[in-house]
């Protein structure tokens, strides 16, 4: 007993880790791994037989013509997504980071779309954006900004040649989701400059324009490389949006790889095909992903 | 007035403008649940629409309440979601602690394996995982809901833990435990524990709303309505009933998001600590 307990002693720390590694081998490595073998089979439910079929899959996936326009709208998405949430969220931040009352429950305030339900946020939007009895195109054509309503998730035109309307929707109300677990991020990291660098400054007569840049910027820059390395990968990843709220229509207009590969696996019950896009989107976001991984691990260890 | 106040004051103003603009933009979809919940069902045919219901009509509250099982569901949410939370707190304090107290050979590798879970698209593993469920007989099941969210929640649960126990609880503490003749385990469970309530709860309240907001693995793994939480049982509910009128959906949307957003007010402090503590470090 007196040695078993020892042993305990002696391992704690192994003991203690064990039960998490095991369960993200599990959940994670393990199906990751199996995908990739999936993805060279000819995977379908109704079918007993699933033969090796090696990059046949791959060439499916890659050969389809929708497959062009999602991707680019998935990195149209992340791209915008990533900027337009970004900005928003640092400059918000920054007007929070100042010592006025309130701040506190505003930024709590800011984070309610975060916990909000994606099925809800999807209800809500679209009966916002609907075409006819939407408050906006109601406040938009009483302004006389606009004559007819506009169709905010059907319309077909695009944009400069690339940007649907719908896609520019669906980025909007993931702007609205996702830019205050940003904010949070950078007010964090303002926190951390010293206010006198501040008083320094304004002593030597620097404008605010000089401050952000000179100072604000250069500070938190480690700050906005992790969150848009993370924000990036995860907008890349993400589902529920496009998938409430336009089910990835009109004709394609809205649909993201991983709308894609749910659709593929749990709505066409072909597997294989499903595996090879997703390994594709694996590959994809495999450099950005090192690249943080090894950051993390420098930073930690 | 002297003109440095007057500018103070313009400064103010401008400063309060700004952030209720932003309030205005995050808000205002909420104001638009609740306002058309409340609405005679006349009147959101009306187009343009009006913002504020003529009177306050509660029928489509009573409406949903009749037609859809939401004790049921919410029930069912919660004990996942508390269940979740449980596991998670367990799973990611033990781990959370042993890396900040401990130089294991597995550290740098537990480490990047728990980023790297975060990252993997959430789609990849899907198609494996639901056969390996399945054939553990665990589909349909609470304990595939739970164990799944769970494990999801982990990296960012470890990492929340990891950086409490590293900045908040001073090791002179456990020295002095260890004098005492604590064991190491005795340590964590009798000192280190019982003082990390404020980075448990933030940890805790992360772990439930990713359970009780989580719509795509609980879409697919059931098929039982008896298990199904609230995300699900709203949607299958929008869906069944495109015409059932946008008052019902909207009353449901209120009763399933409330408390979530309770939950976070009350606690909010926490959780915002907790998550930032990872940021700053990178």
């Amino acid at each position: 007993m007196e040695a078993f307990k020892k042993l305990i002693d002696r391992h704690t720390g192994y003991i203690l880790l064990f039960p998490a590694i095991l369960a993200s081998l599990f959940v994670h490595v393990y199906p990751t791994v199996d995908a990739v073998r999936i993805s060279f089979f000819d995977f379908q439910l109704l079918h007993t037989n699933r033969p090796f079929v090696g990059w046949g899959n791959f060439v499916t996936v890659l050969q389809d013509p929708a497959f062009i326009q999602v991707f680019g709208n998935t990195i149209i998405w992340t791209i915008l997504s990533l900027i337009v949430g970004g900005a928003t969220g640092l400059i918000v931040a920054i007007f929070l980071n100042r010592p006025y009352p309130g701040r506190g429950f505003l930024r709590a305030l800011f984070l309610v779309p975060w916990v909000t339900p994606p099925v809800v946020v999807a209800i809500i939007f679209r009966s916002l954006l609907s075409q006819t009895f939407s408050p906006i195109n109601g406040l938009l054509m009483n302004l006389h900004w606009i004559d007819s309503p506009i169709n905010f998730l059907g319309n077909l035109d695009l944009l400069g040649g690339i940007f649907s309307v719908p896609l520019l929707t669906i980025v909007a109300i993931n702007v609205w989701c996702t830019f205050s677990f940003m904010m949070v991020m950078f007010l964090a990291g303002l926190q951390t400059i010293p206010p006198e660098l501040y008083e320094a400054a304004r002593v030597d007569g620097a404008s605010k324009h000089q401050q952000f840049w000179r100072i604000t910027w250069p500070s938190i820059l480690p700050v906005v490389e992790t969150v848009a390395l993370l924000q990036g990968i995860w907008q890349f990843n993400n589902f529920n949006i496009s998938y409430l709220v336009t089910h990835g229509g009109p004709l394609h207009a809205t649909e993201l790889l991983s709308v894609e590969v749910y659709n593929e696996a749990f709505n066409n019950f072909r597997f294989g095909t499903a595996a090879a896009l997703s390994v594709i989107m694996m590959l994809i976001i495999l450099i950005p992903a090192v690249f943080y991984v090894r950051r993390s691990v420098k930073h930690v260890a | 007035m002297s003109p440095k106040r007057v500018q103070q004051t313009f400064g103010a103003l401008r400063h309060y403008a700004v952030l209720a603009v932003v309030a205005w933009f995050v808000l205002f979809p909420y104001f638009w649940m609740v306002s058309s919940s409340l609405k005679p069902a006349e009147e959101l045919m009306l187009s343009p629409p009006n913002w504020l219901p003529s009177h306050l009509d509660f029928s489509a509250y009573q409406q949903v309440w009749d037609l859809l099982p939401l004790l049921k569901y919410m029930g069912n949410s919660l004990f996942v979601a508390a269940m979740t939370t449980i596991l998670a707190l367990v799973l990611a304090s033990c781990a959370g602690y042993s890396l900040s107290r401990y130089k294991t050979r597995l550290r740098k590798f537990s480490i990047a394996l728990f980023v790297f879970t975060q990252l993997i698209p959430s789609v990849l593993p899907f198609i494996s995982y639901y056969f390996l469920m399945h054939s553990l007989g665990l589909t349909n099941t609470y304990a595939g809901l739970i164990l799944t969210y769970a494990i999801w929640a982990i990296p960012f649960s470890i990492m929340m833990m990891q950086n409490y126990f590293t900045a908040a609880v001073p090791g002179e503490l456990e020295e002095s435990g260890m004098i005492d003749g604590l064991s190491r385990i005795g340590v964590f469970l009798r000192i280190v524990l019982p003082i990390s309530v404020p980075g448990l709860v933030a940890t805790g309240i992360f772990a439930f709303i990713l359970s009780w907001n989580e719509f795509m693995w609980a879409s697919v793994m059931l098929t039982n309505n008896d298990l199904k939480p609230v995300s699900i049982g709203i949607f299958d509910f929008v869906g069944q009933y495109s015409s059932a009128g946008v008052t019902n959906m909207m009353a449901t949307s209120v009763i399933s998001t409330a408390p979530a957003i309770i939950l976070f007010g009350i606690l909010q402090r926490y959780l915002i600590s907790g998550l930032t503590a990872g940021a700053v470090k990178g």
